[in-house]
């Protein structure tokens, strides 16, 4: 078989391609609660990590970042050995000293599904690949989290995390 | 440089962006809406799947019918990038438990030709509830706990493992 396209015919192929090129780049970029919160938490992410020796001042920068997202209190359920709440100040510390700890941490976000439970709360479950370096050893795991945020006075703050079983483990299943 | 042109452009450049747009088209089917392929990363799924491994992924293979015992399914995690691949050894209705790494299924013991080690895993008779399976790895000389396996619901298994 011989596939042939007139002049005319390539041209319209050319300008289907862009317009729906055009027609992905509106979809991908246009602005939305789901996207900033999207930016926002991969922005989070990008704060926590970290790739190699970094100095004080360096982890202290990172750690405020982190810290601008965060409300006064985040509650947790991950199970242990992570309590149900933690003050913000409380957070931003472990965080720092845990920062210094470690070698190196890379956060990937594999995808996320957005959830809109109310108009200033937006849920956010994520399927996190964590590359851990410390003590000279290297650690890797996947999991999917349940990031709660919530606005106020026009800001979107992480109010909680939840873990999300995918499967459930049959000892989660036993009272 | 006028033949470098024409070694990629063709003599009719028009007619051979127009043949890159269909190869590109029908590649996207394919490989998007039907066969997906993924690296498998992990043990959990050795032998059978050794860590590293490319597979392909039929995504169309549960439309007509639920998934069978035995089957090698990938269970979507959210956003649907990344994905858990095991193997269904519970359908809807039955009930599973390990006595010393060995499976039994409403009481009967069963045979796992494609398991390497049978292990030590031990879990009281847990019921599959209805639109759930109940799937684990082959590896099952990792930890029961440490193990990721148990109960998913139907809408979570987006497809099959082609073998």
């Amino acid at each position: 078989m011989k596939l042939k396209l007139n002049s005319h015919a390539a041209n319209w192929v050319i300008r289907l391609v862009i317009a729906i090129a055009l027609a992905w780049v509106a979809f991908r970029y246009w602005p939305s609660d789901t996207r900033r919160i999207h930016r926002q938490t991969k922005s989070l992410f990008a704060a926590l990590s970290k790739s190699g020796a970094e100095s004080m001042p360096r982890t202290a920068a990172k750690t405020l970042e982190v810290g601008q997202w965060l409300a006064p209190t985040v509650t947790f359920d991950l199970g242990p050995p992570f309590p149900d709440h933690i003050a913000k100040q409380d957070l931003v510390r472990i965080i720092q000293v845990g920062r210094a700890r470690i070698d190196g941490l890379k956060i990937i976000m594999r995808g996320y599904q957005a959830l809109r439970p109310g108009p200033d709360e937006l849920w956010l479950d994520v399927t996190l690949d964590a590359i851990l370096e410390a003590e000279g050893g290297r650690t890797s795991m996947i999991g999917t989290y349940r990031l709660i945020w919530k606005r106020s006075d026009k800001k979107w703050l992480l109010h909680g995390i939840e873990a999300v079983n995918v499967i459930a483990h049959p000892n989660a299943l036993v009272p | 440089m006028t033949r470098l042109k024409k070694v990629f452009l063709g003599s009719n450049p028009k007619v051979t962006l127009g043949r890159c747009f269909i190869l590109a088209l029908t590649s996207f089917l394919i490989f998007g809406f039907w066969l997906r392929p993924v690296r498998v990363v992990g043990i959990s799924m050795e032998p059978t799947l050794p860590d590293g491994g490319l597979r392909l992924v039929d995504i169309l293979r549960y439309r007509n019918h639920p998934p069978r015992a035995g089957d090698i399914v990938v269970i979507a995690m959210p956003g649907g990038k990344a994905f858990y691949m095991k193997r269904v050894i519970g359908t809807p209705g039955e009930t599973l438990s390990f006595v010393d790494g060995q499976l039994y299924i409403n009481g009967a013991r069963m045979l796992e030709p494609y398991i390497g080690v049978a292990g030590h895993w031990q879990m009281p008779p847990t019921l599959v509830p209805e639109n759930h399976f109940f799937v684990a790895g082959d590896n099952r000389t990792t930890s029961f706990v440490g193990h990721t396996l148990g109960i998913v619901e139907r809408s979570r298994i987006t497809g099959a493992l082609l073998q």
